[in-house]
């Protein structure tokens, strides 16, 4: 039985030989979000297969006949690449674990350096942590090949004339040598079929001289001795069938133990049986041409189809490793403590021992302590510098360490409000970045890459240039643990209005959406471009000039104008999606410092309930209970007529990482 | 049904608590009630002679809990301003222990569900951690540096900026 991930985000699985259908066993595409999910591992472990993320590298442990899917924590992987890391899935029977290996290996031009090994215990571990048994050999382990678990030991394949083995129970490092006939230099595929190890070679790319594939059967294990079993001319083969092909299962002569059929499966989806009897097995038969499989796509182009093999099995994921750190009430003891700290503290107590890390690196601290600094603190006030984009403290502006950032009226710099502790800013020129103002090493820049070649080009150059003004959003998945970058914006070509999103942490491409995805739209309703969106839809409050809309303790609200009355009203959503009026505030009395053209409420302060108004030229707390207002900060009136400086105000709350 | 649900508002009746090294202590019910632990324990009936086993709450700890509850349950309804402010008294001494007290006297309220004293400790423990590097905090709860030397350089690594005072991002420079 075969796994395939189709074009709609489905794990399938096919029965070989003689399935004529494609069944759909899960979705996942709650994880890959419009790129695809490979099966890394070849065959099973017990049922249980290791599957990569294309577009954000992220691995996770599933089992498709269950459809549990666990992610394996992994923030070292990006920056590792995923070509010199093999993966692998070992069992051990006397402590029923179940063993994540993998080896990293650090070339210089091409010739390793270090080997790494590290393991990660399925329903126990909490981080990756390095092998236990000794230094692994230098290696240069094989580009994207998982590990093959056989024996006990997972066999990694790699180029030097071996195979480096790790029992998964002991923790050792053992080398088993290729068959004398395989140049040093080459990397030849590890396969187990029906119970013996197989090493292929002979990897055909149509640019390639033509080298026939040869299949040697490992006889004895431990004396390491190889057999030829097939040396296979390829040149009347189709070139699809070439590209890849791994051999997935061994077909014997009825009543015997002598192989007369191999199964191959290559990179385009094809499945493919050659018969060593006939010709030497110069005759691929094929058995599951992709083309007639609609669900794959039915294509016939090369699009890179990895195969898995599937098992059905009971055995389950485990625990997540958020379930794993909060099991035990030291640590839910340790979380309660830290996260009354400040961000930047709590980031600098993850160095103290393996458990605060864990706690501390986990989603749901971070969440924790987001909401604990929203509910409880006041809030944080942090400049941008629209040149630099650098974020600068009010009390170190007041103080005179930094001076204020001031832009001008003209400016078409953007700040988002600020969503769980992080925010999307930046203009044309300097581009969009997602910052944590916290955390000022946190930055990471936002591209918009269009599949759609026509809006593009439809753009004139002051579009392009102003594409983010005022209509990007930045969203948070509260399921996920994702911030969702949005962007709305009209099209030339109808002058509809669409919308794209993203997810911001993660990159990958921006996804055209009919209407906003449920989950991110329903992700607290709060950010501004999805509040806009969402404004579409729904009705706005009874009046006809809305400011401005900001999400203040996780409630919508729309300030809007009376000019006539010289008051700021502020209006709140109620669950119904009906408007009432929570505040009135006279702004009349404050003129001309306030006006109710130019403040906006920013924050409410969960000490004391003040409500944080910026002009941006001043600054101010207003009391609703007694109503005085506390300015804070201001630039004071203008010096003159052409002084239109004003300063990019954003509130900000705090966060983990 | 047991008798002691007829009059579960009687605070005279006493409930018996036993700690993880097989200590019994007793207490009012309305003191046991801080707990939420205990609370639902009592309301499902499970408060007998034997008395509640406490798994994870070792005799230490658990009196200085008891005497929490005992004083706070005794004080919880219409408080006057002077008892208020002998409560809050009590708090502020009752707190300060050894670090490896407040330790298992955090683990053990936020186990037993007991809200006030929970906070107490957090916020307690919060204060000591303040302004402390991870080289400090370790030494003041008896933590073991467990990690390795690469994990260690890791760690420095990925956490650079809270380390620094400020530090511009290096992409836009």
């Amino acid at each position: 039985m075969f796994l395939v991930s189709d074009d709609e985000d489905h794990l399938c699985s096919w029965q070989a030989p003689g399935g004529d259908r494609v069944r759909r066993l899960m979705s996942v595409d709650a994880i890959t979000q419009g790129s695809r999910l490979i099966p890394l591992t070849g065959k099973p472990c017990r049922g249980l297969v290791l599957l990569r993320c294309v577009s954000s590298l992220w691995h996770y442990v599933c089992n498709p006949s269950t459809g549990e899917l666990l992610p394996v924590p992994d923030c070292r992987i990006a920056e590792v690449g995923e070509h010199c890391v093999s993966y692998g899935l070992g069992y051990i029977p006397a402590t029923r674990e179940y063993k994540i290996v993998r080896l990293l290996c650090c070339c210089d031009n091409g010739v390793p350096v270090a080997t790494r090994c590290e393991v990660f215990v399925l329903g126990a571990s909490t981080c990756w942590r390095p092998s236990a048994g000794g230094k692994p050999p230098i290696y240069n382990v094989a580009r994207g090949k998982a590990a093959v678990f056989f024996n006990g030991k997972l066999h990694f394949s790699g180029s030097g004339g071996s195979i480096v083995t790790f029992d998964v129970a002991n923790q050792t490092f053992g080398l088993l040598m290729h068959p004398c006939d395989i140049p040093v230099t080459a990397s030849p595929r590890v396969s187990e079929l029906g119970g013996y190890l197989y090493v292929s070679h002979g990897m055909h790319f149509s640019d390639e001289p033509q080298e026939p594939f040869t299949m040697w059967k490992l006889k004895d294990y431990e004396a390491a001795r190889w057999e030829k079993l097939c040396c296979i001319d390829q040149s009347a083969w189709p070139d699809a069938a070439k590209t890849w092909m791994t051999p997935v299962e061994i077909i014997y002569e009825p009543g015997s133990r002598r192989e007369k059929k191999i199964m191959f499966k290559s990179g385009t989806g094809k499945v493919f049986a050659v018969d060593l009897d006939v010709d030497g097995g110069a005759r691929p038969e094929i058995l599951l041409p992709p083309e007639n499989v609609p669900a794959m796509g039915g294509s016939t182009d090369f699009v890179p189809r990895l195969m898995g093999m599937y098992e059905e099995s009971l055995v389950s994921v485990g625990r997540t490793v958020e379930e794993i750190i909060f099991s035990s009430p030291v640590s839910t003891a340790w979380a309660e403590v830290l996260k009354r700290l400040p961000t930047r503290s709590a980031a600098r107590l993850a160095a103290v021992c393996r458990d605060w890390r864990a706690v501390i690196g986990t989603a749901c601290f971070a969440r924790s302590h987001t909401a604990h600094v929203k509910l409880r603190g006041k809030p944080r006030i942090m400049f941008v510098d629209a040149s630099t984009v650098k974020f600068a403290a009010l009390e170190d502006v007041v103080a005179g360490v930094a001076p204020p950032p001031l832009v001008s009226q003209g400016s078409k710099f953007t700040c988002t409000s600020s969503c769980h502790g992080l925010v999307i800013c930046g203009n044309a020129t300097k581009g969009y970045f997602l910052c944590n103002p916290c955390a000022t090493g946190g930055y990471r820049k936002l591209q918009v890459e269009f599949d759609d070649e026509a809006s593009l080009a439809s753009m004139d150059g002051q579009d392009a240039d102003t594409f983010f003004h005022g209509s990007i959003g930045l969203g948070y998945d509260g399921e996920t643990s994702n911030h969702i970058a949005v962007c709305l914006f009209y099209n030339r070509r109808d002058y509809q209005m669409e919308c794209i999103v993203r997810d911001a942490q993660l990159g990958g491409p921006w996804f055209a959406t009919d209407e906003p995805p449920a989950s991110s739209a329903e992700a607290g309703g709060k950010r501004a471009a999805r509040l806009r969106q969402r404004q579409a839809v729904l009705e706005g409050p009874p009046r006809s000039h809305v400011m401005s809309i900001v999400e203040i303790r996780d409630t919508l609200c729309a300030a809007c104008s009376c000019l006539s009355s010289g008051t700021l009203e502020l209006w709140t959503m109620k669950d119904d999606h009906s408007w009432s009026l929570q505040f009135e505030i006279d702004l009349d009395r404050f003129s001309p410092e306030y006006s109710p053209e130019t403040a906006v409420p920013l924050a409410v302060d969960g000490s004391d309930g003040r409500i944080l108004l910026s002009t941006g030229r001043s600054l101010g707390y207003y009391d609703p209970g007694t109503g005085e207002m506390e300015t804070i900060y201001s630039l004071g009136a203008p010096r003159d007529q052409h002084d239109d400086d004003k300063f990019v105000k954003q509130k900000h709350t705090e966060k983990g990482h | 049904m047991a008798a002691a649900t007829d009059d579960a508002g009687d605070s005279n009746e006493m409930i018996r608590v036993v700690s993880s090294d097989g200590e019994h202590f007793e207490m009012p019910e309305a003191a046991a009630n801080l707990s939420l632990v205990l609370r639902h324990m009592i309301e499902d009936d499970c408060a007998d002679a034997a008395g509640i086993p406490l798994a994870v709450v070792a005799a230490k700890p658990l009196a200085k809990i008891v005497d929490y509850c005992t004083k706070h349950a005794a004080k919880s309804s219409g408080l006057t301003i002077e008892e208020a402010e002998e409560l809050k008294r009590f708090d502020a001494e009752f707190i300060e222990v050894d670090t490896d007290m407040l330790y298992d006297l955090l683990v053990a309220a936020d186990f037993m569900g007991v809200e006030g004293l929970s906070k107490l400790a957090v916020q307690r423990t919060a204060d000591l951690i303040k302004g402390k590097t991870p080289e400090q905090n370790r030494e003041t709860f008896g933590i073991v540096n467990d990690f390795t030397p690469e994990e260690e350089e890791e760690i420095c690594k990925e956490n650079e900026w809270a380390f620094q005072i400020t530090k511009p991002p290096s992409r836009l420079c």
